[in-house]
């Protein structure tokens, strides 16, 4: 009787002079019921943002967060860094440029760039909840919220400034304005998901593969209407959105860098092996995988609507992912929010199996309950206690592999490698900037063995810095760094005064790191800067490792 | 008649009389020294080659070698075709023995110290570089005292039509080491004439027309922009008109040995600066590049390449100090210097000398600019800098070319004039000191700064080089000239402008598109509740 909206229902009441009090009681209960989702929005998203959140500064940058940054501070117009970052690198530069704007207002610093992701990163998980409740419902919804939330994958990325978790905000996004378009087709809407799905690519452009899966996804998904018309409109759009790129660069002149990355990109050599990403399985949760296995089992078997996206995306990227040579621990953050859902459908499923099956319907449901919030506190537990330091771990692996710079699998883990390659930055990287800034003149230049650290010690140091370790051969580098053709000469002419020498970029290229160290010796190199840090050695003593080491030489 | 006999016999005898005399004159001159045996290197000649076959020995390949070291270098086994070695030394000339006096010991007492300066300057250095002119380093720079236009010396002064040698420019970083002898000098000098530097290398066999070579701003930019940037004196003469030995003597002791370019087997025993600064309890040092603390004048080595730094660092020929350890210790190798700026222990005076890369010919001038310029950059970049003055100076003129006529104080010098750059943040930007000073001069500062005695005659008459300071305006900034990364390929890049529109006008017209999209949705999800 009372179940359309309150003041309809009210006046039917009114006029028939009955049935008040149940109206009464049902808008209650439907405003209790909508209070009670809204509350339980607001302390998940409350959750996302305090583990995002918290000590978020507590480290510095790590080389890409560099890059980024720096980049966004020669967009926002700081000369000084205009000058050691050029504006173009590798990627695309939305983030860059919302990061610019955000440098415009705070100034030059390492907090605000990672707060930007961190919005990116709370977006998600409100995105994955909307998703959720328009393919499934409410209690899909929070779950996928929660699962997001509290997941130490998308933890960990949304914690950096890395362009894939902004990449990964308007990956949902698409797919948002593709489940409204699922439940009722419109044109406005399928636009605005092709406008997602570019502004997804101008974050990086790894997000073109939502292209293919989201034509697989039209082709197969025979009950979703499209007119020629929509399709050849959200085309346009797409192109239009994406073309900020390829005329940025026409127009500025980067083409020719634009090409040289390109073919560096295709000329990588496999930095991981095939089983990588198994590494990133413990960070999303076991438990949510496992449920996620579920989930698209029952997509597959249903194959409505967003069921056949999600799993053709599900397809396109991680076949992508595992066939191109390069891998990085955040390149699957994209999945984060179909593998969700797919994990809160599954566990939905489960419970409501279970509902059915029991025979005391009200105690099933306080299970299933119970069972679904067991599961989820599980399932973060287990994800949130993977790491070695740090209020957020990871696996060691993982923290490797954010260095997309690194194309060398280190033989063994040398000594001071964690301090080096850290969650959520660097703890090494603010104490030699300051060092550097301190005393250095301003137009002193740095030799490392590596281009993490130079990247770094642009960046906080506000000094340039050169890598021995990039290749002089355009096809093997990226074309944005600058190969140091003959350092010798360099080191004679007093055009490099001081050289650095770090353990991570050691154990990473133990050929350069000796040959650093043999223009040390050969210079006069003088140690003026130790970043020495203690080591638990297996007989109980401690030791001090060096982390970064920077000598000034003198020819 | 009879007066015309008489008048014819007074000429006669007028004529005999001159022609006796120019007999007698003739017969009076002192024969001319016999010349020296050379020899032209061919292809494929060693010296011990050389002293086989022309000497009858190959053993004698040391005698040679120490004859023509100044031109070979440091290592013997590098010979140039072509080149002229000295197989047998003909006899020296007759030294040109100046009548005016030796400079002598002072009796003065200690100077005032000069207040301002004291109270700035807490760190001296001095670094000594080797052989070239005023006019050679700087004989084209702008307002400088440099070559006069149409400026040119003859061929041989002692004929009027021989033709002359212009000043021009060197086109090489490297050249031939010239004969730069006291005698050389003074035959250059010529009583004040300067028309022998030609001749002079022409008579060791040498290419004349080298001596009047230049370099300028192009092969020395570093030193040109120190020069524009803090003070170039170009009223400095070296202190003896001479060679290395007498003039790094002046600079130490404000005298020379009067031994010419020849150490003594027992040593030279003069009171130096760092006696005084040692008297004084003001720290000193004295940094040699790649010492060899084996060195002194005991043991002298001509096949060791370092041999040199005996004559370069007088100290080491002083039995008074190679005696003391404590006294040697004071002498180390320049690698101490970096520790000690890195360190904040610089001692208040430090003289530097360069070994290899000196700029001695024929060394490459390039690379001693270079290191020199890394001394001074590492000066800079330490914490002594900010109450620093570095002198950067030439010992003597290596033979090269200088139009400007030394004044004679005494029976030493002055000698040419040498290059000398003061560097200090109290020194006065871009400022030519035309003061005439000379290596004592440098003593004389020294001895304002800390209230010490002079040493002699010279550095006590010296002028003392403050005017190229200015203590009232603040201290400045170390400047150093932008050096291109030779090794380095220029990384490339789109302007920031272009990407800046771009990506906010796509970004402004998306968000309007989502928001669009968003409401609509939102609209539609209203009306369509209302309708149920």
């Amino acid at each position: 009787m009372a179940s359309g909206p309150f003041w309809t229902d009210l006046k039917a009441a009114l006029r028939r002079r009955y049935g008040l009090r149940k109206v009464l009681e049902s808008a209650a209960g439907r405003l209790i019921r909508r209070a009670t989702f809204f509350v339980a929005v607001g302390i998940v998203l409350l959750i996302a943002v305090a583990l995002r959140l918290l000590n978020l500064d507590r480290f510095g940058f790590n080389s890409d967060e560099a890059v980024y940054a720096g980049q966004a501070a020669a967009l926002a117009g700081h000369q000084d860094y205009a000058q050691l970052f050029g504006v173009f690198r590798a990627h695309p530069l939305l983030v860059h440029f919302i990061v610019s704007l955000v440098y415009r207002i705070t100034g030059v610093n390492d907090v605000a760039p990672r707060l930007v992701s961190v919005a990116f990163g709370v977006g998600m998980v409100a995105v994955g909840g909307a998703i959720g409740t328009v393919m499934r419902g409410r209690r899909v919804g929070l779950l996928t919220m929660l699962i997001i939330a509290v997941s130490a994958y998308p933890v960990m990325v949304s914690r950096q400034l890395l362009l894939d978790g902004p990449m990964a905000f308007f990956f949902a996004l698409t797919l948002l304005f593709l489940a409204l378009y699922v439940r009722q087709p419109r044109g406005l809407t399928l636009y605005a998901a092709a406008c997602s799905a570019g502004l997804a690519f101008l974050a990086k452009e790894s997000a073109i593969l939502m292209v293919p899966a989201v034509l697989a996804f039209f082709l197969l998904a025979r009950d979703v209407p499209l007119s020629l018309r929509d399709f050849a409109i959200s085309a346009f759009v797409y192109l239009a959105t994406i073309a900020a790129f390829p005329v940025s660069l026409l127009v500025g002149g980067g083409t020719r860098v634009a090409q040289e990355f390109f073919v560096w990109q295709l000329l990588r050599r496999p930095n991981h092996d095939p089983t990588f990403y198994l590494s990133v399985v413990p960070s999303v949760g076991i438990p949510v995988v496992a449920l996620a296995m579920v989930g698209l089992v029952i997509a597959l078997r249903r194959r409505q609507g967003l069921d056949v996206l999600i799993v053709c995306l599900t397809v396109v990227v991680v076949a992508f992912f595992e066939l191109w040579p390069v891998k990085g621990f955040q390149y699957l953050i994209p999945l984060v929010t179909p593998v969700a859902l797919l994990a809160a459908d599954g566990l939905v499923s489960i419970t409501d199996s279970l509902i059915r099956a029991s025979k005391h319907a009200r105690f099933s449901r306080r299970l299933a309950i119970a069972s679904a919030g067991l599961a989820l506190v599980a399932t973060s537990a287990v994800a949130l206690g993977i790491g070695s330091s740090g209020v957020i771990g990871t696996p060691a692996a993982a923290i490797v592999a954010t260095d997309s710079d690194q194309t060398g699998d280190p033989s063994t883990t040398p000594a001071g490698y964690a301090f080096t390659a850290g969650t959520g930055g660097l703890e090494a990287s603010r104490p030699v900037g300051e060092w550097i800034r301190k005393n250095t003149l301003s137009d002193s230049e740095f030799l490392t063995i590596g281009p993490s650290l130079a990247n770094i010690i642009q960046f906080y140091g506000k000094r340039r810095a050169l890598a021995l370790s990039v290749s002089p051969n355009p096809l093997h580098r990226n074309p944005t760094y600058q190969p140091v053709l003959n350092a010798d000469l360099m080191l004679r002419t007093n055009a490099v005064q001081y050289l650095v020498y770090d353990s991570y970029s050691a154990a990473r290229t133990p050929f350069f790191a000796r040959r650093l160290m043999a223009f040390v010796h050969k210079y006069n190199g003088i140690l003026v800067y130790a970043d020495l840090q203690p080591v638990q050695q297996a007989n109980g003593t401690t030791s001090y490792v060096p982390i970064v080491l920077i000598y000034e030489v003198h020819p | 008649m009879t007066a015309v006999r008489l008048a014819a016999a007074c000429l006669v005898s007028l004529v005999l009389l001159l022609a006796g005399s120019g007999v007698a004159q003739a017969a009076n001159s002192p024969a001319p020294p016999p010349p020296p045996i050379l020899y032209t290197v061919k292809p494929g000649d060693t010296l011990s080659t050389i002293a086989r076959d022309q000497l009858g020995d190959p053993g004698r390949w040391r005698e040679i070698y120490r004859l023509n070291r100044s031109q070979i270098g440091d290592d013997p086994n590098i010979l140039y075709t072509g080149e002229i070695l000295i197989l047998i030394p003909g006899t020296p000339r007759p030294r040109v023995v100046s009548t005016l006096p030796p400079p002598q010991a002072s009796h003065s007492g200690p100077l005032p110290i000069d207040t301002g300066a004291a109270s700035h300057i807490k760190h001296v250095f001095v670094i000594m570089q080797e052989n070239h002119t005023f006019d050679n380093y700087f004989g084209t720079y702008p307002g400088a005292d440099g070559l006069p236009i149409g400026a040119s010396v003859p061929i041989d002064p002692a004929r009027t039509a021989g033709g002359t040698v212009k000043p021009y420019h060197l086109s090489a970083l490297r050249t031939q080491d010239l004969d730069h002898s006291q005698n050389s000098a003074r035959a250059a000098f010529d009583g004040g004439l300067m028309d022998g530097f030609v001749v002079t290398q022409q008579h060791h066999n040498l290419p004349g027309s080298l001596a009047l070579g230049y370099y300028n701003g192009t092969d020395l930019p570093y030193y040109w922009y120190l020069a524009s940037n803090y003070v170039l004196a170009d009223r400095f003469f070296s202190s003896a008109i001479g060679g290395s030995l007498a003039n790094h003597q002046f600079w130490v002791a404000g005298l020379d040995s009067n031994q010419g370019e020849t150490i003594p087997a027992q040593g030279i025993q003069m009171t130096t600066i760092f006696d005084r600064l040692q008297g004084a309890g003001v720290s000193w040092k004295f940094y040699v590049k790649n010492y060899d603390p084996q060195l002194d004048f005991r043991h002298l080595d001509p096949t060791n390449p370092r041999d040199s730094e005996v004559a370069w660092v007088p100290l080491l020929t002083i039995p008074s100090v190679v005696d003391d350890p404590t006294k040697r210790a004071h002498i180390q190798d320049l690698g101490n210097l970096y520790q000690d700026l890195v360190d904040g222990t610089a001692p208040a005076v430090s003289y530097i000398i360069q070994g290899g890369t000196s700029e001695h010919p024929p060394g490459h001038v390039g690379n001693g600019e270079n290191a020199t310029m890394g001394i001074i950059d590492s000066i800079m970049r330490s914490h002594a800098w900010n109450d620093s003055a570095i002198v950067l100076t030439w010992d003597d003129w290596g033979g090269w070319y200088d139009h400007v006529v030394p004044p004679q104080v005494d029976r030493e010098g002055y000698g040419f004039r040498v290059p000398t750059l003061i560097i200090s943040p109290y020194a006065r930007k871009g400022y030519i000191l035309h003061q005439t000073a000379d290596f004592t001069s440098i003593l004389k500062f020294i001895e304002r700064l800390h209230g010490l005695a002079p040493l002699t005659t010279r550095d006590q008459a010296a002028s003392d080089l403050m005017a190229a300071f200015d203590f009232q305006q603040p201290p400045r900034a170390p400047s150093r000239p932008q050096v291109a990364s030779a090794g380095v390929v220029p990384a490339r890049g789109p302007s920031a402008a272009r990407l800046l529109e771009m990506y906010g006008l796509v970004s402004g017209l998306a968000v309007l598109l989502l928001l669009l999209a968003g409401l609509t949705e939102r609209k539609r999800r209203a009306r369509r509740r209302s309708e149920l």
